[in-house]
């Protein structure tokens, strides 16, 4: 006899969401975390959400997504403290424009058409940048940012009153495979049986997934990025720089933080910060935002990106798995936005064997089916 | 001194019109003396430069001389005077604008005090999902700083990237231990003192010594300080053969890369090293008492350097648990300066203290109440741990001895061969020992280990750090973020216990001082068995974009 119903192994916001939405419909859960809740890349990323993606499959994913976490206040009694300011692309050359011109049209047919706006425009809208010769900008009111401690904490009372199972300090280090069938986990010496499994792990799903004899092409890259100390409140929209690959926002405490898109260093190395990333993101910042100069930074981390091949997430199970694994990771940099919806879609597919449509396209074998996502706007 | 009446002070962007009403700004202009810190020529006006609490409004005033609390004090400096951007020392003559950046907002948070509770995260109007335009309102509302409109680039005309084998962070009593081993070795190194003269604690009553008029301090009292001073002395010749290099400014960290910044009046060095070693002492933690965050509520340390500029006025209360402490609180008095020692016993103790914009009175805990100016504290010295803690130090709770002890070896070393640790911010020793304990680590690292033996039998290990001083539950432990030691309590109700959740929870250690005032009273709250701090985030000192932006390419 089973301890649970369902074991998800990764504490973060997308294991978190899982394990609510899974308990909700009655089942019994166990959380298994190696560190504690949230340490993974779910407290150390930039909290923006977004719906404009490249590929229509993330687009349509995100506009679901984004009206879940929007409404996650509701369901945890914890305000995400959203900030509805939008993304504003700067844009430095015709080409760029004429592709989010094209973009545009299938934004549209998704209902989340964007502004293409006009070089003078772009100058008048963002007033404190510096930046040259414009073309033009795209700007979304559909996107924002929010607080993703506060998507962590909320999950973590939530699941809390639901009573699940929430193992902390606890590195799953085997999975147990009887006739082919995932029958529980090991925590060192100690086993913890279930029906089912799902890895929810991030950048560290393929160790774990190995431990069943399943391969997932998950990478991970660290980045990193820093907050100032606060400032008065100017700066509405999340700011992308792709010329100067720089992007930047104004938290609701007044901090600003930012990063530079092109630094990172590959594989599961130390979560510590480098001079070269710090040195390089001051002077591009100072670059395109010189009013900047004489604010403090105050503070700066780093966390893992976790990316696939399409740059897309990788959620459900694989044909050839052993019967009861499911996976749901790979978020390529884009996870946090994603992770209410995605704990949704997954308690759907685990408790009751259908695959919700939205979730289809991500399925762990569409890279052996030749169908990948081509999502391609990452940054 | 001049001073102009009140102007009307409009804020930058099209958006804060509508959120903040304008702000009424006071502006006082008035001479100061050429080398004169700033902050202690504005006391000297009776100006105290105080910053607003950020989420409730309230004045905060300068806590601690070793903490740069930078543009957040209510201080503008127009002029054509260089300002070091590390301690406001006025290098030349100024004008001073002084305003008060309490915005609308930030007293309306004041006002709904009790419906807010402290911390940002846990008030009721970030829960539930309603009313979060309310409370952006008053957060940002309260974020100071008109700073984006107002931007002059500071003024940067030195930058170096140097490289050092051994580069030793604090330049007190066990820094210069180290220093002076590694010159006697032949070794090469770089000393970073914030203050630019080594000594330490004991420059600091050398000073105040020197200050004094000669037959007002007792000649115990100067006596102790010459035996120490020789210790300095001796030290310091260490930089004479120059193998060795002082550099003076605040150690904001390093990277992966093994490069450390330090910040000056200049701008910022970028220093890359093969060794490094943290001697930077320890310092007085604020008593967890009611009232703890208002101006006047001064360290020993501060108070001293106020006193030797003879600009401690008024009446001032010493608490004092600290031997040392005593000590310069007789050298302060010596100054001229009106001040009284005050010993926690069972018969008296201070329940709180009260003040409005400022500290007016302490209120002991049988009702008698005693006027006052300033409140100053010597505690039990605690490790300034941020440092060595960013460096990879583990330092953990200790109940039995109600401290905090440092993860490393009798001699400083740690797990990792390049990383040290010596004197007081150990916990392990203090004054001569810890010169002691700095030669021993100096003559370990120049592969010495003869004389670094010899040198560790002088080191009497110290250890505890005496009993705590009383806890309020609406006294601040983090008076950047606004969080008391009742928010500690709230977390543990939702079930945060942990460090790293209760600083997400309440933004304890997540401000402007980096955890330098907060991060030991934090721990000694939560006081369980082997806590260890949360991960102390880079730079340990904001550092300005244009310093950073300023510093050398990491290929060496
Ligand atoms: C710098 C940066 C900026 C970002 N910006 C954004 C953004 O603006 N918007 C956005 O939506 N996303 C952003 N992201 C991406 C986002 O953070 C991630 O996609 C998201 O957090 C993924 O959540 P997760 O739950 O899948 O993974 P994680 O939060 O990483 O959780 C995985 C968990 O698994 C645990 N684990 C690992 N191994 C084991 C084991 N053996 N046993 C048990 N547990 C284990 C880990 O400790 C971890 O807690 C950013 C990421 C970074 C690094």
């Amino acid at each position: 006899m089973s301890d649970y119903d369902v074991i998800i192994v990764g504490g973060g916001g997308v294991g978190l969401s899982t394990a609510y939405h899974l308990a909700k419909k009655g089942l019994r859960v166990c959380i298994i975390e190696k560190n504690y809740l949230g340490s993974g890349s779910s407290t150390r990323n930039a909290g923006g959400f977004r719906v404009h993606f490249k590929a229509e499959e993330n687009v349509r994913y995100m506009v679901a997504g984004r009206k879940k976490l929007l409404s996650l206040p509701k369901e945890t009694g914890w305000n995400v403290t959203p900030i509805t300011g939008g993304y504003f692309w700067v844009l430095h050359n015709e080409q760029a424009m004429q592709e989010f011109r094209e973009l545009n049209r299938m934004w549209a047919s998704q209902g989340v058409a964007g502004q293409l706006l006009g070089g003078k425009e772009v100058k008048e809208r963002l007033p404190m940048l510096e930046l040259g010769a414009t073309v033009g900008g795209f700007f979304g009111p559909q996107d924002g940012g929010f607080h993703h401690d506060l998507v962590v904490f909320g999950y973590q009372a939530a699941i809390r009153r639901l009573r699940v199972d929430v193992r902390e300090y606890s590195p799953v280090s085997g999975i147990i495979v009887e006739g082919g069938k995932v029958t529980g986990a090991k925590v060192g010496s100690r086993e913890i049986r279930g029906e089912k499994l799902v890895i929810c792990a991030g950048a560290w799903t393929p160790t774990i997934s190995r431990l069943a004899g399943v391969d997932i092409p998950i990478s991970a890259e660290r980045r990193e990025m820093g907050v100032t100390e606060p400032i008065k409140f100017f700066l509405r929209p999340f700011v992308i720089i792709p010329s100067e690959g720089v992007y930047f926002a104004q938290g609701l405490r007044g901090e600003i933080r930012g990063t530079v898109t092109d630094l990172k260093t590959e594989g599961l190395v130390p979560l510590v910060s480098t001079y070269a990333w710090t040195v390089e993101y001051a002077r591009r910042l100072l670059r395109v935002f010189p009013g900047m100069a004489g604010v403090r930074f105050n503070r700066q981390w780093s966390g893992y990106y976790e990316m696939t091949p399409d740059h897309s997430h990788i959620m459900g199970r694989g044909n050839a798995w052993p019967e009861g694994l499911y996976v749901a990771a790979g978020f390529s940099g884009h996870g946090m936005m994603m992770s209410p919806i995605t704990g949704e879609l997954m308690a759907e597919h685990v408790s009751g064997d259908t695959t919700p449509q939205l979730m289809l396209p991500f399925s762990p074998d569409r890279f052996a089916e030749g169908k990948p996502v081509r999502e391609l706007m990452v940054f | 001194m001049k001073r102009s009446g009140d102007s009307q002070y409009t804020y930058y962007a099209y958006w804060s019109a509508f959120l903040v009403p304008s702000v009424r700004v006071r502006k006082v202009s008035f001479e100061v003396e050429s080398g004169t810190p700033l902050d202690v020529a504005l006391y000297k006006e009776g100006l105290t430069s105080y910053r607003s609490s950020v989420k409730f409004g309230r004045p905060r005033g300068i806590a601690d001389a070793s903490v740069d609390y930078g543009d957040n004090l209510c201080v503008q400096v127009t002029g054509e005077g260089l300002v070091d951007p590390t301690r406001y020392r006025v290098v030349r003559d100024v004008e001073v604008t002084f305003g008060n950046r309490a915005t609308a907002g930030s007293r309306m948070s004041g006002r709904l005090r009790r419906f807010f509770g402290a911390g940002f995260q846990n008030n009721l109007f970030m829960r539930g999902g309603v009313g979060w335009d309310v409370t952006r309102r008053v957060i940002t509302g309260s974020a100071n700083l008109e700073k984006i409109s107002h931007f002059r680039p500071p003024e940067l005309s030195k930058v170096e990237f140097l490289k050092v084998s051994n580069l030793i962070v604090g330049g007190g009593l066990a820094g210069l231990g180290v220093a002076a081993a590694l010159d006697a070795s032949g070794r090469d190194f770089a000393l970073v003192e914030s203050s630019g003269v080594p000594g330490g604690r004991v420059e600091i009553a050398r000073r105040l010594l020197n200050a004094a008029p000669s037959t007002y301090a007792t000649d115990d009292d100067s006596a102790q300080v010459s035996s120490l001073l020789r210790l300095v002395e001796s030290g310091s010749a260490a930089f004479r053969s120059g193998r060795g290099r002082l550099i003076e400014g605040t150690f904001c960290g390093f990277y992966e890369e093994k490069i450390g910044v330090v910040l000056c009046s200049e701008g910022a060095i970028a220093v890359s090293f093969d060794n490094i070693i943290f001697a930077n002492g320890r310092r007085s933690p604020v008593p967890l008492l009611r009232g703890n965050d208002l101006p006047g509520v001064i360290s020993i340390d501060y108070a001293a350097r106020l006193a030797a500029h003879r600009a401690l006025r008024g009446k001032t209360l010493l608490y004092s648990e600290d031997k040392w402490g005593s000590l310069v609180g007789r050298l302060i008095a010596a100054c001229g300066a009106d001040i009284e020692e005050f010993v926690q016993s069972d018969r008296a103790k201070i329940a709180s203290i009260l003040g409005q914009r400022r500290v007016e009175a302490v209120v002991f805990t049988d009702g008698r109440r005693k006027p006052l100016s300033n409140f100053v504290y010597a505690t039990f010295r605690q490790p300034a741990l941020e440092l060595p803690a960013q460096a990879g130090v583990g330092y953990s709770w200790v109940a039995a001895a109600d401290a905090l002890r440092a993860d490393v070896s009798a001699d400083g070393s740690t797990a990792l061969p390049w990383l040290w640790a010596v004197g007081s911010v150990t916990g392990l020793c203090e004054l001569e020992a810890s010169y002691h304990h700095g030669l021993a680590a100096g003559y370990a690292l120049s592969q010495d280990d003869g004389k670094s033996r010899a040198e560790l039998k002088l080191v009497s290990v110290r250890g505890g750090a005496g009993a705590p001083t009383a806890r309020s539950a609406d006294a601040f432990i983090c008076r950047c973020e606004d969080v008391m030691v009742s928010d500690f309590e709230a977390a543990a109700r939702k079930g945060l216990i942990e460090p790293e959740k209760i600083k997400r929870f309440t933004g304890w250690g997540t401000g402007v001082c980096q955890g330098k005032h907060c991060l030991y009273n934090g721990l000694r709250t939560l006081a369980r068995d082997g806590a260890s701090p949360y991960t102390q985030r880079l730079p340990i000192t904001p550092t300005p974009f244009a310093a950073l932006a300023s510093l050398g390419d990491s290929a060496k």
